[in-house]
């Protein structure tokens, strides 16, 4: 858990950071976002004494960070600095195995862990691990420092602008991956972004910095609901918040028994016997979300969802859009 | 188009190579290439590259002229290593047939067309095979295959006949202890200059206060002619010694090898303390945050990460001062500091060109080895990174 309490950092005559306060429970996912020079990597920064605050104080599981000596909280806690800072003089492997290394792990259980990071990452351990960062696109590299940030398996996990460089796919690939091992981990994880997009895809609760505050904090749902006025509406951007909402919810949430008599299942497709139609059926992973666009696309009152080849119920699109109206 | 056409039986050739080609050809014609003298003192009578016997010498001659005009870098320059090696076997040949007909007494020195053909083909050879660009490892292979080549020769006796080398059985254990003498000045000058000028520099890195204190004081102490500076420092050290006799056991004295040692170290602080800078500051600020944020400390910070970032551009220092200090060490001998400089400040005495030679090539030869050799250590260690 991690408590911040009145953090403040001036640098001169600017303040960088404002009276900032929130919480990060164990295991919660907190975006912190906001446009550039509102303050978000020297929050950051301060989490892990990069730099020490003027004001206020950080507790990290209940423990004041000042009293923590300084390496040891710093190899507790996983870092993703802006702009990746491999080192340039050593292979991917050797990067990822930086702390680790610095924490005395036998050889055999870093090269192990730094198989496993790489292949998480879907990079070829043989082809990758004996290249140098210079050798790897943008995204790559993206990769091996989130990589090497995780490598010791560390329960803080801070995270400044770690997917910013990618293409959509890509990038929505490593989010994926990203979310699926904070979520076996149990990490708890800070993510600056300024991507509303991944900030609703990934966290739990999304905090909106201007000028150095937060202006309003809250679970994703609460900001697109009831959004403060002025910057964190304009921020948080109103046109497609019903679409927004229904990005965080999951189609398992709604799904009826209804109508799976008229579907069969033939390879893949589903076919709707009335019609003699094929539907892409949709899967418990996907978001409501998508099942909007595609009952929109389809003409359909319903579609049919299928985990495991099976046909397990009905996605209704009354019941979608009741999860997007407003309350 | 016409001119193109007229051209085109030239295209395989460096026109700017004539420059280098003609004075070459005229310089080995008109300078004798070896001088030969009945015995140590007279002078002697010249034979030129011509008058030597057989094919060999008109091939030389024909090559001097043809090859630096060779267009592709790779024929260029392996046929000018040719060369220099067919100016090393003539040489020796020649000496020893000279050395025969005018019996044992007879000097036979190298001339200033050897030298011509010599230093023009080297030039030619390092002009190409450089153009190739060739991986840091295979230039160390290369040149540690023609140093063992030379090496071999010279054991061999293929050089015995020249005057050098009679000079050189005449003072081997002199020779020996000037080669000790030199490297010991290189070596012992550079540690403790990386000693004090690393730290320094680190320093200086780090504060503007210590960078406008320490570079101008270095910058006069590099502008000190050498000569000054040894008699600069006789004078404390005399009396630093007088003060203290417990150090004259050590070997410290107003002359000698402590004068020296110290001036050297001192031309060789602002190159190191300068590069260090540079290196320092040459690494990135990602790479130095990211060690801090994972959680390194400071001197593992300092070891890990930003030495090896900034060695490239240190080693380039110490390449500076290795080279600089493989010269001035010869001017320790004015004031008995050892080091080849007393084989050159004797043959001076005696007006024994010789013995002064005897005393020049190997510091040549260092010069080249060292320039060679730390390049590619600094091209190894900027490896693959960037
Ligand atoms: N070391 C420093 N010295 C002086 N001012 C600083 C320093 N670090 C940050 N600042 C200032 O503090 C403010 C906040 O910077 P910060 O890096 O936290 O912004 P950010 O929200 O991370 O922006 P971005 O999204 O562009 O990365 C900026 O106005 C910046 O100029
Ligand atoms: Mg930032």
């Amino acid at each position: 858990m991690i408590e911040v309490e009145g953090l403040t950092k001036r640098f001169g005559a600017t303040t960088a950071v404002d009276d900032v306060s929130f919480r990060v429970e164990d295991g919660e996912v907190l975006a912190l976002v906001g446009t550039s020079g509102c303050g978000k990597s020297t929050t950051l920064r301060m989490l892990n004494r990069l730099i020490d605050p003027t004001e206020g104080t950080v507790r990290i599981d209940g423990r004041d960070i000042m009293q923590v000596p300084l390496e040891e909280l710093r190899l507790g806690i996983g870092y993703v600095i802006q702009g990746v800072g491999l080192f340039p003089h050593w292979t991917v492997a050797r990067n990822i195995a930086t702390v680790p290394r610095l924490m005395r792990w036998d050889r055999a259980r870093i090269d192990a862990r730094v198989r496993e990071l790489l292949e998480l990452f879907q990079l070829d351990p043989a082809e990758f691990g004996d290249k140098y960062p210079a050798q790897l696109s943008g995204g790559q590299q993206q990769r091996v420092g989130v990589a090497r940030a995780m490598a010791a398996e560390p329960s803080v996990l801070l995270m400044d602008e770690p997917f910013g460089a990618l293409d959509p796919v890509t990038r929505a690939h490593l989010q994926d991956e990203f979310e699926a091992i904070q979520r076996r981990l149990g990490t708890t994880v800070i993510l600056v972004t300024h991507d509303m997009d991944e900030a609703f895809k990934l966290a739990d609760r999304i905090a909106v910095m201007d000028t150095g505050r937060i202006l309003q904090i809250g679970r994703s749902e609460l900001l697109l609901r009831e959004p403060q006025e002025g910057f964190v509406r304009q921020f948080v951007g109103l046109d497609d918040r019903a679409l927004r909402i229904l990005s965080l919810h999951g189609v398992a949430e709604i799904a009826t028994p209804h109508k799976v008599e008229g579907w069969e299942v033939l390879d893949g497709a589903v076919v709707d016997q009335a019609s003699g139609r094929r539907i892409l059926p949709l899967a418990p992973s996907d978001t409501l979300r998508e099942a909007a666009s595609r009952i929109i696309w389809e003409g359909a009152d319903s579609l049919p969802l299928v985990e495991a080849g099976m046909l397990v119920g009905a996605v209704r699109a009354e019941d979608v859009w009741r999860v997007g109206r407003r309350a | 188009m016409s001119a193109g056409a007229a051209a085109a039986p030239f295209r395989g050739i460096e026109g700017a190579a004539l420059v280098f080609a003609v004075p070459a050809v005229a310089g080995l014609m008109a300078l004798p290439f070896l001088t030969v003298r009945p015995n140590r003192i007279v002078s002697g009578d010249p034979l030129y590259l011509w008058e030597a016997a057989g094919g060999l010498a008109v091939a030389a001659l024909l090559a001097a002229a043809l090859v630096p005009l060779i267009s592709g870098p790779a024929l260029r320059g392996g046929l000018s290593v040719a060369g220099v090696a067919l100016a090393l076997f003539l040489v020796g040949r020649e000496a020893d047939a000279r050395l025969a007909e005018a019996g044992d007494l007879a000097r036979i020195s190298l001339g200033g067309g050897f030298w011509l053909m010599v230093a023009s083909f080297a030039l030619a050879a390092a002009e190409g095979l450089s153009r190739l660009e060739p991986p840091p490892l295979l230039r160390l292979g290369l040149t540690a295959l023609m140093a063992a080549a030379f090496g071999t020769a010279l054991v061999s006796g293929w050089f015995d006949g020249l005057s050098i080398m009679q000079e050189y059985r005449a003072n081997a254990g002199a020779f020996r202890s000037a080669f000790w003498g030199h490297l010991l000045l290189v070596g012992g000058s550079l540690l403790p200059a990386l000693a004090i000028g690393l730290p320094l520099g680190r320093a200086c890195f780090a504060s503007p206060r210590w960078r406008r204190a320490a570079i101008p004081i270095l910058n006069i102490l590099q502008t000190t002619p050498s000569i000054a500076m040894f008699g600069l420092l006789m004078v404390p050290l005399a009396a630093l010694v007088a003060a203290v006799p417990d150090l004259r056991r050590l070997g410290v004295a107003g002359v000698g090898a402590t004068p020296a040692l110290i001036a050297l170290t001192l031309y060789s602080l602002l190159p190191i303390v300068t590069n260090t800078v540079a290196g320092f500051a040459a690494i990135p600020a990602q790479s130095r945050e990211a060690g801090r944020a994972m959680g390194m400390t400071r001197r593992g910070l300092l070891i890990q990460v930003e030495l090896p970032l900034a060695a490239p551009i240190i080693l380039t220092g110490v390449r500076i001062v290795v080279v600089q200090n493989i010269g001035l060490a010869a001017i320790a001998a004015l004031i008995g500091g050892g080091g080849f400089g007393t084989l050159i400040f004797r043959g001076m005495g005696q007006t024994a060109m010789d013995l002064v030679l005897l005393g020049t090539l190997p510091i040549v030869a260092l010069a080249i080895v060292a320039t060679i050799v730390l390049d590619a250590v600094i091209d190894l260690l900027k490896g693959r990174r960037r």
